[in-house]
């Protein structure tokens, strides 16, 4: 899945980068036909002679069919020659420096074809000058005359039928050729595509792309050993954790087995039996932390497998205020339940999550005075919600602005590991961020405290 | 005579001061039977030649591990045998894997919880048919049977239904602990569905009418608001 993503990604950036290259082309094909047309059509290497025959044609009008010694001068120097032809076909003017091969007598037939071609093989133009034709020539080779005609309705069909083909051939082109272009491309882009996926790349340094290449390689490089270093410290943790709790509980048995058997001793003084049993407690607690330390530690590496099934969270609100009542953890504290929704319910390990209840609320037992009521709720919310609360409140103390803000900091580590909270919190955090859930701590100094718990619905 | 302190228990762990400490607790509880090793093979000598009736195993063994040892007494004998960790870890192999284990305790353990365990298993094994039948119980306004399933107040014999039954049973297993409506509907209809919560409040009433001398004003059988109920038995934890 991820895979055909990846394709389809990297096919969309190829098949655009096509579309552009093909742009390209076609305008840039576009252009040199507009500069083409614009050149044969309007080209002022045509225009001059035209405008020059056409200022010749007037000057011999209006000097009665000569040229003036000016004028002639300018011809002469340009190589130019000019006749002035009337409508019988007769040459009636000659200017001095008319090549030898030209007739003193056109033809119609000859006029016409002088008059789109060239007059042995000099390009000639004409104009008319009171009822005379006037040729005016330029040297052999010196000018080309081209002639464009078109049928008028057809032209523009033929200019999209020039453009169709054009693009035609730029996709073809592009199919058999610009495999050349984009198969670097895509190997680039399906690199950085596995980068994002922290997958290892390795790309062949060779071609136009030969940096960047280089640099994705270097970066996998770079990430793989990363990887591998947290990997490392990881395991080193979780190693050291595990190690500590081991090589802690061998001992903690031994303190908490002898510690026992005086406590029962009931040859043993008064006295001593409750030294004993201070040990033994104190061991317990150890024990407690050691437990919760090892949790805490797999529920962050991923190492706690959990058991997962849809509960209500109406029947764990229960049986965890159940536990309490019936641990007697809660004696001096009254706890109460409201149970809006009871259909609310979520995929979770009943076990771990009932000890983030009860985790909850026995802070609210030890952080308050006696007599303060703890409520669990689980409200009824929106049909449309995605997700399901269950809340743990109690009406104490409450906890400072800055406490609750750094509580309910993302890190589960962050919130400082002291006395007064040991672990609790952070087992807490830990389960519900195993059940993809998120808690947020409210709070007002003097006027309670509340958890909220919110977890994916299930239905 | 109590035929459950006679039994032979053979304890297994690599720790001298361990063994000597657990020997100790054993002792103290009565038992007098008890044989140790610190290594796997030397357990398998002193189960081929004592014989024990019941096996305490460490899982982290010098010379090899306390599964395996596991497998080669299971070969040998059908003995119970509770597990002695210190590995979080391994109680998921215990309970998941279902190694034939019978129990397990996690170091660092109150003796108490090692015993509790340890004679609950003999009990289990070694009582015949008619000892692990269901208990009867005295109640201050009438005496209860499970195992005849009849409730006897004022001379008078009440029969229990098959759910009166189930729950009294679960309140009684529970006794003088809150039991939410949850487990109870659970087990009594097998069904984690609140639904079934007002059938359940119409069975507690029958229940009452039976063992309680004012219904109304129960004094075994009690409600405990938004919970569940909490079955009163004086002189039992």
């Amino acid at each position: 899945m991820k895979l055909f993503r990846t394709h389809s990604k990297s096919m969309g950036i190829t098949i655009r980068f096509t579309f552009t290259v093909i742009l390209i082309a076609f305008l840039m094909v576009m252009i040199n036909y507009i500069f083409l047309i614009f050149f044969t059509r309007y080209n002022l290497s045509q225009q001059e002679p035209t405008k020059t025959v056409k200022a010749i044609a007037r000057e011999l009008s209006h000097n009665n069919g000569r040229l003036t010694v000016l004028t002639e001068e300018i011809i002469n120097r340009n190589n130019l020659w000019v006749q002035l032809v009337n409508p019988a076909g007769d040459v009636i003017y000659n200017s001095r420096n008319k090549p030898k091969d030209i007739e003193s007598h056109y033809s119609l037939s000859s006029i016409a074809k002088l008059s789109k071609n060239y007059l042995n093989d000099y390009p000639v133009f004409v104009w008319e000058s009171n009822k005379n034709l006037v040729i005016l020539g330029y040297p052999k080779n010196s000018i080309i005359k081209y002639n464009w005609s078109f049928y008028s309705e057809s032209f523009p069909r033929i200019f999209l039928w020039i453009i169709f083909l054009n693009i035609i051939a730029a996709i073809v082109l592009f199919i058999f050729l610009g495999r050349r272009l984009t198969n670097p491309i895509k190997r680039l882009i399906d690199g950085i595509f596995s980068l994002k996926q922290e997958q290892e790349v390795f790309l062949k340094e060779k071609g136009i792309y030969k940096d960047l290449a280089d640099s994705i390689n270097k970066t996998s490089i770079a990430m793989v050993e990363k990887n591998n270093e947290i990997r490392q410290r990881d395991n080193a943790i979780k190693n050291w954790i595990a190690g500590i709790s081991h090589d802690v509980r061998t001992p903690l048995s031994m303190i908490l087995g002898y510690s026992a058997v005086i406590e029962e001793d009931s040859v043993l003084s008064e006295e001593v039996r409750s030294q004993a049993k201070i040990i033994t407690e104190n061991a317990i607690r150890l024990r407690e932390l050691v437990s919760n330390l090892n949790l805490a530690t797999s529920l962050q590496y991923d190492m706690q497998p959990l058991e997962l099934s849809i509960v209500r969270l109406g029947s764990i609100a229960r049986e965890a205020a159940a536990s309490c009542i019936n641990s007697s953890i809660v004696e001096n504290c009254k706890i109460k339940i409201m149970i809006e929704d009871e259909n609310a319910a979520a995929l979770m390990d009943k076990k771990l999550f009932e000890r983030a209840l009860l985790n909850l609320i026995m802070n609210s037992v030890k952080h308050n005075k006696a007599d303060c009521i703890i409520l669990v709720i689980v409200p009824k919310l929106n049909n449309k919600s995605e997700s399901v609360s269950i809340i743990i409140a109690d009406d104490g103390y409450g906890i400072s602005e800055e406490k609750k803000n750094h509580l309910n900091q993302k890190d589960f580590f962050k919130p400082t590991i002291n006395q007064t909270h040991g672990l609790g919190l952070i087992i807490v955090k830990s389960i519900v961020a195993a059940h993809h859930g998120e808690m947020v701590i409210k709070s007002k100094k003097g006027k309670g405290t509340a958890v909220i718990i919110r977890l994916p619905k299930a239905n | 005579m109590d035929l459950v302190k006679n039994r032979k228990i053979l304890l297994v762990d690599d720790e001298p001061l361990l063994l000597e400490m657990v020997e100790t607790i054993l002792r103290k509880d009565g038992f007098y039977r008890i044989a140790t090793s610190a290594t796997f093979t030397e357990a398998m000598e002193a189960i081929k030649c004592t014989m024990p009736d019941i096996a305490i195993l460490d899982v982290m063994l010098p010379d090899g591990d306390g599964f395996s040892l596991l497998r080669e007494i299971k070969k040998l004998s059908d003995i119970p045998v509770l597990f002695l960790t210190a590995r979080g870890e391994a109680e998921d192999k215990i309970v998941g894997l279902g190694l034939g284990a019978d129990d397990y305790v996690v170091k660092p353990f109150l003796p108490k919880e090692l015993t509790l365990r340890l004679n609950a298993i003999l009990k289990r094994t070694y009582s015949s048919i008619h000892q692990v039948s269901l208990p009867s119980f005295k109640l201050p306004n009438c005496d209860v049977d499970l195992a005849k399933a009849e409730v006897i107040k004022d001379g008078q014999v009440f029969p229990l239904t098959a759910k009166e039954h189930a729950i009294l049973s679960i309140l009684y297993d529970n006794a003088n602990k809150v039991v939410t409506t949850d487990m109870l509907c659970q087990s009594a209809w097998g069904n984690d569905s609140y639904g079934y919560n007002n059938t359940l409040m119409v069975h507690i009433r029958r229940i009452r009418e039976k063992i309680e001398a004012k219904p109304s004003t129960p004094i075994s059988l009690i409600t405990v608001k938004g919970l569940g109920y909490k079955l009163v038995i004086e002189g039992r934890r």
